[in-house]
């Protein structure tokens, strides 16, 4: 059958922008790294001034800045703390030409480098897709995060009930067969997998604000997007539908409700799944993900287990 | 929603039976490499071809024979690619030759809406395959722009009494598409499974369509599942666009209104309209037609006629088209206008804003008083020809065309402010400048000259090169070498400047470059009294070493004024035609001249120098009139990549490049 792949989810909602003092070569880096295969579904932009590159952060939510730490008339330091002050979550590329040991230990201390890069890497574009396409990959990396949502998950289950403790494992690995199929890149996946965790049918969307940890505003915002059969709330993503769906899936799963029921369930498209992304299910493709997961080496019939 | 309205070319032309828009030229066939004179009979049918030729010249063509065709007239290409000769009759002393297109099979799919002359040029269209392993990724890449784009993209749903508009939707954010969802806000629509369909939109200027069937309605969403087809045509074909336009028009004839009607739209070939009055018009007899608002009068014929339904056609010649350029600009309107008198000084001020005018009050008002002249006889002669786009008080953009030769239009004093207004506004201002090329009679090129690393030239010369490439684009390297305050060189004994013909000269010039030569060796009669040309050979020991084009105007004619340049076209290397520029300008003539340098195949990009001139390198582009569609799709993209810069604040602006401009 003829397919056609939608590519490069990792890259389409990454912002950059990067600061070349050289306003000839910035103009070809600019439209060479938009006709980059690769790169091809992100956002960037190339700027020659200090000033510009500080508008770009504010203006168009940059996830990272990459500048020399000469050629312009600013200290290093205080461009990478000026983006901070903006928004914490962008980070910095530094391309070092001449650091001083006392300026790269400020520059750690300010809490957005990313990384150190040499400054010959203003000389080709190519350089700069690599260093980008790292960017991208590493910005996927969801450790640090997890742990954090364990714990919440843990104190919320806590004052629930036993129920969703047994829930839970099987609804993250309903999420981790489903994900592939749409268009979600990796950190939207890490966020959406935060949000799973974090889910319960019963909390408010505007709840999710006051449980959700500062600076983990995706998730929060998977969640405020998601549906609830306790509430009679439909979804408004396809972040939101998913967490639902998995939810749903793993409860009915718990409850003892056998693969037909629960598939006609969802293909009967209640509220609290209805949203255009559950169009992707079919029966078979539903049939297939359950099989999946049902019968998984270590856990046997999740049914049993449960 | 009339049929004519989404066809790729309107279809009051499409179902014309007969091509008149031609009439009274001559075309020259090339068909398996024999040539002959011949008449276009008809060119309506999708996909067929009908000409006559002299019976002496049809025994030679070989009936059933798949081979290369092309239909020229001494101005343009009328048609060319693979085509078979599938019958040859005599009727009155004359052969009829019908030819039939190698593709012209697949077009059946997609007959509602496309028209005929869409696919006569080989550049003007493309069959994307997903059988095809690079036409795949392109698709690929087609349908991820279309999902990323900001705005959302309006496909036309056509089958047997349906026509409906309805957007693309993407909304399932699937990763892998099976099947292309539209969102129908139309539930009662009759779209059972299987229902063949033909599917038109419009990308970055682009017309695609497509034959699909659906492949499920879902009726709780409203979406539209429409099976992959198996080609996607691309379509970039402009050339008989239709501009509207809705006035009062009268038909005269012996100098009495004969009928009173409403005109529709028009192009370059005649003009649509719907008769409220008629008075006796006389169908058969040629008339004048008039818009009494803005006092337009040119010849016409009645080509086709159904009771009030009438498609002209302009039968006049030099002058009619002056006046159809008159009407074009008519049609110009806010936040886009012509240059006229009465708005001169906005240009200026956006001229100086972007550095093309003098920043220096006193040397502003010099270059002022010597432009003004040159400004009002070309708004004289080609209303219209240079637009600009208004943001607020001021002008943000701006783009010019004026006539280099009698067959390359120049284009000029192109420039916008860096802001997305700007971006919105050359890339309008690029789509009705090149219409408006359409309109100067025997036009065939298309001229630009960029500096070597604009902001928006490298973006438009790359993208040209990824997708909407136009086949004739000729890029010319060169090197602009402007006079130092100083005078520094030395007469060499050895070089001479004798002067020569056009003849002699462009055998010296690489074969390359030679439509390049020949379009600026006559400066366009029209502007005989503001541009001129002469030409000399610079000699060294006897030999022939470079060629000189030395372009004169006694008053600017552009913002940087270009066409005041002289050219040196030389075969030594850069080096050494840099040293004769500068011994050039130990002679009087040249002392003060700017010099462009083009060297052998002027394939590259000059090197850096060091000499005592200030040299700043630039190309030329040439583009073939027929490849228009192309350009436009590539100025379109170019613009489109810098406007998504602006994220949000853009969306609105961006719905513009999904619909014809």
């Amino acid at each position: 059958m003829d397919q056609i792949q939608i590519q490069g989810s990792e890259l389409k909602d990454l912002r950059i922008a990067i600061l070349d003092p050289d306003v000839q070569r910035a103009v070809l880096h600019e439209a060479a790294l938009d006709h980059d295969v690769l790169l091809r579904r992100a956002r960037i932009y190339v700027v020659s001034d200090v000033l510009d590159l500080v508008q770009a952060v504010a203006k168009y939510s940059i996830d990272l800045a990459i500048f020399p730490d000469s050629g312009t008339n600013k200290d290093v330091v205080y461009v990478q703390t000026e983006i901070y002050g903006i928004t914490p979550a962008a980070k910095c590329l530094i391309l070092v030409n001449d650091l001083a040991l006392t300026t790269m230990r400020e520059a750690l201390s300010v809490g957005n480098l990313y990384d150190l890069a040499e400054v010959g890497t203003l000389q080709f574009s190519s350089h700069l897709a690599a260093l980008i396409l790292n960017f991208a990959r590493d910005r996927s990396n969801i450790s640090g995060l997890l742990p954090i949502m364990s714990q919440l998950q843990y104190a919320l289950t806590i004052g629930s009930n036993e129920v969703w403790r047994r829930i839970k494992p099987v609804s993250a690995k309903l999420l981790s067969h489903m994900v592939g199929a749409f268009d979600i890149s990796l950190r939207e996946t890490a966020y959406l997998e935060q949000a799973e965790r974090l889910y319960f049918p019963w909390i408010e969307p505007q709840d999710y604000q006051l449980i959700v940890p500062e600076g983990i505003g995706s998730a929060a915002n998977t969640l405020m997007t998601s549906g609830s059969w306790i509430n009679n709330r439909h979804p408004t993503t396809t972040a939101g539908m998913l967490v639902t769906l998995v939810n749903d899936l793993a409860y009915r799963l718990n409850r003892g409700d056998d693969e037909e029921t629960m598939v006609s369930g969802v293909l009967t498209r209640p509220i609290w799944l209805r949203h255009p992304s559950i169009r992707g299910f079919s029966q078979s493709e539903l049939q297939r993900i359950l099989a999946k997961v049902m019968s998984l080496a270590d856990g046997g019939d999740l049914r049993e287990s449960a | 929603m009339s049929r004519h309205k989404i066809a790729v070319l309107p279809g009051n032309r499409r179902k014309s039976g007969r091509d008149l828009s031609l009439d009274k030229k001559s075309y020259e066939l090339v068909f398996d490499g024999k040539t002959m004179a011949t008449e276009i009979i008809d060119r309506s049918q999708l996909g067929y071809l009908v000409l006559s030729i002299a019976e002496e010249d049809g025994t030679s063509l070989p009936v059933g024979r798949q081979a290369a065709l092309k239909v020229t007239t001494a101005f343009e290409t009328v048609c060319d690619g693979d085509w078979t000769l599938t019958s040859l009759r005599a009727t009155g002393g004359q052969k009829v030759a019908k030819f039939q297109h190698a593709d012209s099979d697949h077009f059946e799919e997609v007959l509602p809406v496309i028209a005929s002359e869409a696919v006569l040029l080989r550049s003007g269209y493309r069959r994307l395959a997903f059988s095809s392993e690079a036409d795949r990724e392109e698709l690929e890449t087609h349908f991820t722009e279309l999902k990323d784009c900001p705005a959302p993209v309006v496909v036309t749903i056509v089958a047997d009494g349906v026509i409906l508009r309805a957007p693309f939707d993407f909304e399932d954010n699937r990763r892998s598409l099976e099947h292309l969802t539209v969102k129908i806000a139309d539930s009662t629509a009759a779209l059972q499974v299987g229902r063949l369909l033909v599917i038109e939109y419009i990308f970055l200027t682009v017309r695609y369509a497509f034959a699909t069937e659906v492949k499920d309605y879902d009726v709780d969403f409203g979406l539209l599942d429409l099976r992959l087809p198996k080609r996607i045509y691309a379509f970039t074909n402009r050339r008989f666009d239709r501009v509207p336009f809705e006035q009062e028009v009268h038909l005269l004839q012996n100098g009495n209104v004969k009928a009173v009607g409403r005109a529709q739209n028009f192009s370059v070939a005649g003009l649509a309209l719907e008769v409220l009055q008629d008075h006796g018009l006389d169908r058969s007899a040629e008339f004048e037609l008039e818009v009494p608002s803005l006092g337009f009068l040119v010849r016409a014929r009645c080509a086709r006629s159904h009771n009030s339904d009438l498609v002209l056609m302009f039968t006049g010649g030099q002058e009619d088209m002056r006046s159809l350029r008159g009407l074009y600009s008519a049609t110009i309107t806010s936040p886009l206008e012509c240059r006229r008198s009465d708005n001169y000084q906005d240009f200026v001020e956006l001229y100086q804003m972007v550095g093309y005018a003098p920043k220096d009050l006193d040397q502003r008002n010099s270059w002022w008083g010597t432009t003004e002249s040159a400004w009002l006889a070309q708004d004289e002669r080609f209303p219209g020809c240079t637009v600009g786009y208004r943001k607020g008080r001021a002008l943000s953009s701006s783009l010019g065309s004026i006539p280099i030769s009698n067959s390359c239009v120049y284009a000029h004093s192109a420039c916008m402010v860096q802001d997305m207004e700007g971006v919105i506004g050359f890339y309008e201002g690029c789509v009705k400048s090149l219409n408006w090329v359409n309109l100067l009679d025997g036009i065939t090129h298309y001229m630009g000259s960029y500096a070597t690393r604009g902001r928006f030239v490298t973006r438009l010369q790359t993208s040209v090169a990824a997708y909407a490439r136009p086949e004739s684009l000729t890029i010319i390297y060169m090197d602009q070498l402007f006079p130092a305050s100083e005078l520094i060189g030395n007469r060499s004994p050895t070089i001479e400047i004798v002067p020569a013909n056009a003849d002699t000269c462009r055998s010296e010039v690489a074969p390359r470059l030679r439509e390049f030569f020949d379009n600026l060796a006559a400066p366009s009669e029209t502007l005989s009294d503001l541009h001129h040309a002469s030409m000399s050979m610079m000699m060294r020991r006897g030999r022939p070493v470079a060629v000189i084009i030395r372009h004169t105007n006694p008053v600017p004619l552009t913002a940087v004024n270009i066409l005041s340049r002289t050219w040196v076209f030389t075969n030594e290397s850069w080096q050494i035609g840099r040293d004769l520029c500068a011994g050039l300008r130990i002679h009087e003539h040249f002392a003060r001249d700017t010099f462009q340098l083009v060297v052998g195949d002027a394939l590259e990009v000059p090197p850096e120098y060091t000499g005592s001139d200030l040299s700043k390198p630039a190309f030329f582009t040439l583009v073939a009139v027929h490849d228009f569609g192309a350009t436009i799709a590539s100025f379109a993209r170019a613009c489109y990549q810098l406007l998504v810069k602006y994220g949000d604040a853009a969306h609105g602006e961006l719905s513009r490049f999904l619909s014809t401009p």
